[in-house]
C-alpha cells in the first residue's frame, strides 16, 4: 500500500503543485468538494443498484456490469480520482475538510489495494453473491409506479448478461486459483435451486399500488411472468 | 455470567447453562415468535432513546423473516432509503426455529435496530453539511459493527434486559464477539481446521449449533470480517472511558454519542483522532 501510494505522489506531485500551494484554502475547498461531487457521480453511475440502494432513481433500470472490463475500467477511474484528490493540498483546511479528504484517500487506496489483490474474482459464496441479490431484488427495488415496475422488469430481462458476466469472473478466478473451499462452492447450486423454487421474482406481481390500473397490472404480470420463465430461471 | 447464573441459584455457570437448554420459555415454537421478540424489542426502545441520543434516526424500521432460500445466512440489517419511503429491514434467521433460542434476541434485536445499525446508518443518511460520500458505509466494518456491538450494551443502559437471562444472552452475545477473534485468526493465521473451531466454540458456550455450524462456514469464506464487531466496541468504548475521564462533569453521554455518530463511518484510527479533537475543544468550552 505505502509503495503504491508513494509512486502515485511521485506522479501527483510533478502536475500543479506549485499552482495549488498559492492558491487560498476556499478555492481548494471548493476544487476538493467538486471532486467528492464528481467521484461520488462517478460511483452511482458504476453501481446502479448502489444508486437504487441510495434511493437515486436515475439508474434504476440498471444491474451492475460486473465484467472483467467493467471492473477494470473502474480500477483506472479510482487511480484517477485518488491520483486528483492527492494533488490537492489541504493547508489551511478546516478539520471537516481535511477528515473528508482523508477518508476519500483512504476508500479509493483499498479499493486499489483489493483491485491488485483480485480480490473482484471471489464474488460468491455460500453466504451471499450475486444470485442470492438478484433474488432480493424485489425487496430492495422501489415499487411504486408503473415506471418503477418497468424499470424492475428491464432488469429482470439483463439476470442473463449479468450472469454470465459473473461467471466470466469466476473462471478468471479458476485460473488463478481463488475460489471458495470446496465443501462450501458446493452449497452455491442448492442455493440457486432454491431460488428457482421460491421464485421471488414474481413477488412484485402478488400486490400492486392502489394507483396502477387494472389494465397496467394485467400488462406488468404478464411482462414479468414472461421475463421471470424466458430469462430469469434459465439463466439460474 | 457466572453472577447471573449464581443468582439464579446455580452452583455454577455449566449448570445454568445445562438448565437453560431445556428451559421451554426460550424454545421458540414458531418462527412468528421470533419476529415478535425481535419488534417488541425494539418497540420498547424507540422511546428510550433522547435519554442517550440527541440525534434520533428519521426513518422507520421493520422486522422479518430471512427466505428459505437464504437459510444459510445469518440475521441482518438492510438499510432503507434516506426520505424513509422504503424503511431499514432487520432480517432475522428463522429456520429450524425449534433448535434456535430465544435468550440472544433482546441484544440481537437492538444490535440490528436500534439502537445498533439501523440507528447509525440511518442517521448517517440524513447528515447536513458532509459530502455525498460520507452519508454510506464506505465498507469500514470496524466502526460499523462495533457500534452495534456497543448498541447491545446501551439497552441495559436503558434499564432493560430485565429477564437476567435475556442479560445472559447479551453477555453470551458479547462472549461470541471475543471468540470470532480466536477462531478468525485460528483458522486464517494459524491453521485451525474446521473441526477444532467447532470444539471451540461448543465449548465457549457462547452461541446454539446451528449457528456454530452456519458461522463456521462464514469465518472460513469471509476472512478478518468477524473481528471488526469486538475491535470496534472496545474502540469505541475506549473513547468513552477516555472522554468521561478527561471531560469529568463536563461529559455528556447525549453528546459523545451524537459525536460519535455525526462524522458517519470511519475507520477506528481516523475515529480517534476526531474524538481527541472533540474532546479537547470541550474541555475548552
Amino acid at each position: 500500500m505505502r509503495i503504491l501510494l508513494s509512486s502515485i505522489l511521485l506522479v501527483a506531485s510533478s502536475i500543479p503543485a506549485i499552482s495549488q500551494s498559492v492558491k487560498p484554502p476556499a478555492e481548494r475547498v471548493a476544487q476538493q468538494n467538486a471532486l467528492f461531487e464528481e467521484q461520488y457521480e462517478s460511483d452511482l453511475r458504476n453501481f446502479p443498484e448502489r444508486a437504487t440502494a441510495f434511493g437515486d432513481y436515475r439508474y434504476n433500470d440498471r444491474l451492475n456490469d460486473d465484467s472483467l472490463a467493467a471492473i477494470a475500467q473502474r480500477h483506472k477511474t479510482d487511480e484517477d480520482f485518488l491520483h486528483r484528490l492527492d494533488a490537492i493540498s489541504t493547508t489551511g483546511f478546516s478539520d471537516q475538510d481535511q477528515l473528508s479528504h482523508d477518508l476519500l484517500i483512504r476508500v479509493l487506496q483499498q479499493r486499489i489495494t483489493d483491485f491488485n489483490l483480485k480480490e473482484y474474482e471471489m464474488p460468491i459464496n455460500q453466504q451471499n453473491g450475486i444470485h442470492t441479490n438478484l433474488a432480493d431484488l424485489p425487496q430492495a427495488v422501489p415499487l411504486d409506479s408503473v415506471k418503477h415496475y418497468e424499470d424492475y422488469i428491464s432488469r429482470l430481462h439483463q439476470i442473463p448478461k449479468a450472469l454470465d458476466q459473473v461467471t466470466e469472473v469466476l473462471r478468471a478466478g479458476m485460473k488463478d486459483k481463488l475460489m471458495p473451499v470446496r465443501f462450501l462452492a458446493e452449497k452455491i447450486p442448492a442455493q440457486c435451486e432454491g431460488i428457482i423454487a421460491a421464485d421471488p421474482f414474481l413477488r412484485p406481481t402478488k400486490k400492486y399500488p392502489a394507483d396502477i390500473s387494472p389494465e397496467d397490472q394485467k400488462r406488468l404480470t404478464r411482462e414479468i411472468t414472461d421475463a421471470v420463465n424466458a430469462d430469469v430461471l434459465p439463466a439460474y | 455470567m457466572t453472577g447471573i447464573a449464581k443468582k439464579e441459584g446455580f452452583g455454577d455457570l455449566e449448570s445454568f447453562r445445562a438448565s437453560l437448554k431445556n428451559n421451554a420459555k426460550y424454545k421458540p415454537t414458531s418462527a412468528e415468535q421470533i419476529l415478535d421478540d425481535f419488534r417488541h424489542y425494539i418497540a420498547q426502545m424507540e422511546p428510550k432513546l433522547p435519554q442517550l441520543f440527541g440525534l434520533l434516526p428519521k426513518s422507520p424500521v421493520t422486522v422479518e423473516a430471512i427466505p428459505e432460500f437464504q437459510a444459510a445466512a445469518a440475521t441482518h440489517y438492510m438499510i432503507g432509503t434516506p426520505d424513509g419511503k422504503r424503511p431499514g429491514r432487520v432480517v432475522v434467521a428463522t429456520s429450524h426455529f425449534a433448535d434456535r433460542s430465544l435468550i440472544d434476541d433482546e441484544a440481537v434485536a437492538y444490535h440490528e435496530g436500534v439502537p445498533g445499525h439501523h440507528m447509525q446508518l440511518s442517521i448517517q443518511q440524513q447528515l447536513q453539511g458532509l459530502p455525498k460520500f460520507r452519508l454510506h458505509g464506505l465498507g469500514f466494518n470496524a466502526y460499523v459493527e462495533g457500534w452495534a456491538l456497543y448498541a447491545e450494551q446501551l439497552g441495559k443502559e436503558a434499564g432493560f434486559y430485565q429477564d437476567p437471562v435475556s442479560d445472559y444472552g447479551r453477555l453470551s452475545s458479547e462472549l461470541f464477539r471475543a471468540v470470532r477473534l480466536v477462531v478468525d485468526t485460528g483458522i486464517h493465521a494459524k491453521g485451525w481446521s474446521r473441526d477444532q473451531v467447532v470444539e471451540f466454540m461448543r465449548k465457549s458456550g457462547a452461541v446454539d449449533e446451528p449457528t456454530i455450524q452456519s458461522e463456521t462456514d462464514r469465518y472460513i469464506s469471509w476472512p478478518a470480517q468477524a473481528l471488526s464487531y469486538k475491535l470496534g466496541q472496545l474502540k469505541i468504548r475506549e473513547l468513552r472511558d477516555r472522554a468521561q475521564k478527561e471531560l469529568g462533569p463536563k461529559f455528556d453521554i447525549r453528546k459523545f454519542h451524537d459525536e460519535i455518530l455525526d462524522g458517519g463511518t470511519l475507520p477506528l484510527d481516523l475515529l480517534e483522532a476526531r474524538t481527541d479533537k472533540w474532546i479537547a475543544s470541550q474541555k475548552g468550552s
